[in-house]
């Protein structure tokens, strides 16, 4: 179980978290679902070690195996797409497995053809699809997504959230996913939790 | 291929236009001199002669190889401690602070009294490649600066999340990230570099140097020399612009971004 314990979360002087807790467990799917700006991304932020300016205890993560889907796609722009998987991967990965496992996740999303273009190349779309499969290659126990699915046509949405379930079977991952369609929590979730208020609260759907 | 054809073709009547224009120029200039003296303002014929028969003397060559040894030397340690000094008062507001007067200081004098200021405490070879170097140096630094400021703080975020070695940060992110600064910064330095450390020469009547060229010129009031070595920093100036201009531009951090 990782855990979130009476963080307290202040931005400026506006309160967003107030001794919040938050339980999600192992080997399953969990989607923060809420209204925009309600603050899921700052749960990531915090639960990632992204953002370490909070008050309370975080328990149960091994932050050298997090990966993370961020809003942004964060790609560093003068390094190719390959590179920029590159980047993360070298000395994660033995290095005579690191190029098979690149090649592997691109084409999982259908963009090996494009191992060698630069961001600046590529759609919005595109763009997404290369900071999912950094995650995704990246070894990791738990995978956070925020807003994975922005900018992905039905196909797309449906391989990627396909990738996701499977990956969880074969390696044991656990995944966090926020989203603010209930469409898309429906289909890829095992359990849903529902956000909302400031400071912000885990209500009953 | 027919839009490479009229790019092309375009190209060409640029630089075909451009060359009348330095003719239109060249043009005003012998009118100019039609009008008055030839010791006031040598025609560009007779500067021409001066100019080939300057051209075809050897010691020509040696005395702008030193010039040039002498501004790149400025230039390349002001580079070096530019970048360092920046790194480090961008990481560093305690340090900023500190350089911040001296900086100013530096930015703000004239390059006169640099040049009779140096003049005071160090041998004479040495001020122009001093006077280069200072007058470089807070415009390397302030771009460098700068470059470190707008560091794209959510790319680092991404590559700490991932546990990238700093080896690795320092050179894919933090250099990449300020290389166009210090690109830009170049550029404009190499310009001033040359202006400054001719200068010193000219004051310090330095042996050995295209400033001493100059001042022999005044001092004989030889006009059509003067003229002449000008037109030689001028082009001397101009390759190194563009040379300086191509490697940037072979720089394999362009490839991803635009080119300036």
């Amino acid at each position: 179980m990782y855990k979130l314990e009476y963080i307290t979360k202040h931005y400026k002087k506006l309160s967003i978290l107030e001794r919040f807790n938050l339980e999600i467990e192992k080997n399953k799917i969990t989607c923060l679902f809420g209204p925009s700006g309600c603050g899921k991304t700052t749960i990531l932020k915090i639960l990632s070690g992204v953002d370490k300016n909070f008050k309370g205890k975080v328990s149960g993560i091994d932050y050298n195996r997090i990966s993370f889907v961020f809003q942004e796609n964060r790609l560093i722009p003068w390094l190719t797409v390959y590179e920029n998987l590159e980047f993360i991967l070298k000395g994660k990965i033995p290095i005579d497995k690191l190029d098979k496992i690149i090649s592997q996740y691109l084409s999982k999303l259908n963009i090996l053809e494009f191992k060698n273009a630069y961001p600046n190349e590529l759609s919005g779309g595109m763009k997404q699809r290369v900071s999912i499969a950094r995650a995704l290659a990246y070894p990791h126990d738990l995978l956070l997504l925020d807003e994975p699915f922005q900018g992905l046509d039905d196909k797309l949405k449906n391989d990627l959230i396909e990738l996701i379930k499977k990956s969880l079977v074969e390696d044991g991952n656990t995944s966090v996913i926020v989203t603010h369609q209930m469409s898309d929590a429906k289909i890829i979730a095992d359990k849903i939790i529902y956000l909302a208020g400031r400071p912000l609260k885990v209500k009953l759907l | 291929m027919i839009n490479s054809f009229m790019k092309n073709s375009f190209k060409k009547l640029y630089i075909n236009i451009n060359i009348i224009f330095i003719l239109v120029w060249i043009i005003i200039w012998w009118i100019i001199s039609l009008t008055v003296d030839s010791f006031f303002m040598p025609s560009p014929f007779e500067t021409f002669k001066i100019l080939t028969k300057l051209l075809v003397e050897s010691t020509t060559y040696i005395i702008v190889g030193m010039t040039i040894i002498r501004i790149v030397i400025g230039l390349f340690s002001a580079l070096l401690l530019g970048i360092i000094l920046g790194i480090f008062s961008a990481s560093n507001k305690i340090i900023f602070r500190f350089l911040q007067p001296i900086m100013v200081a530096v930015k703000s004098t004239p390059v006169a009294s640099f040049i009779i200021i140096a003049m005071v405490y160090m041998n004479i070879i040495y001020v122009p490649i001093f006077c280069g170097f200072l007058l470089c140096l807070p415009i390397i630094y302030y771009n460098v600066i700068e470059g470190m400021e707008v560091i794209d703080k959510e790319m680092i975020s991404m590559a700490l999340l991932y546990k990238v070695p700093k080896k690795r940060l320092i050179m894919k992110i933090y250099i990449p990230s300020i290389m166009p600064y210090i690109n830009a910064a170049l550029l404009t330095a190499v310009g001033i570099c040359w202006k400054g450390t001719i200068a010193a020469e000219v004051i310090g009547v330095v042996k050995n140097s295209i400033g001493y060229k100059i001042y022999n010129a005044k001092v004989y009031l030889e006009t059509g020399e003067l003229f002449s070595w000008t037109i030689i920093i001028i082009t001397c100036s101009m390759i190194i612009e563009s040379i300086i201009k191509g490697i940037i531009r072979k720089s394999k951090y362009y490839k991803g971004m635009k080119v300036i």
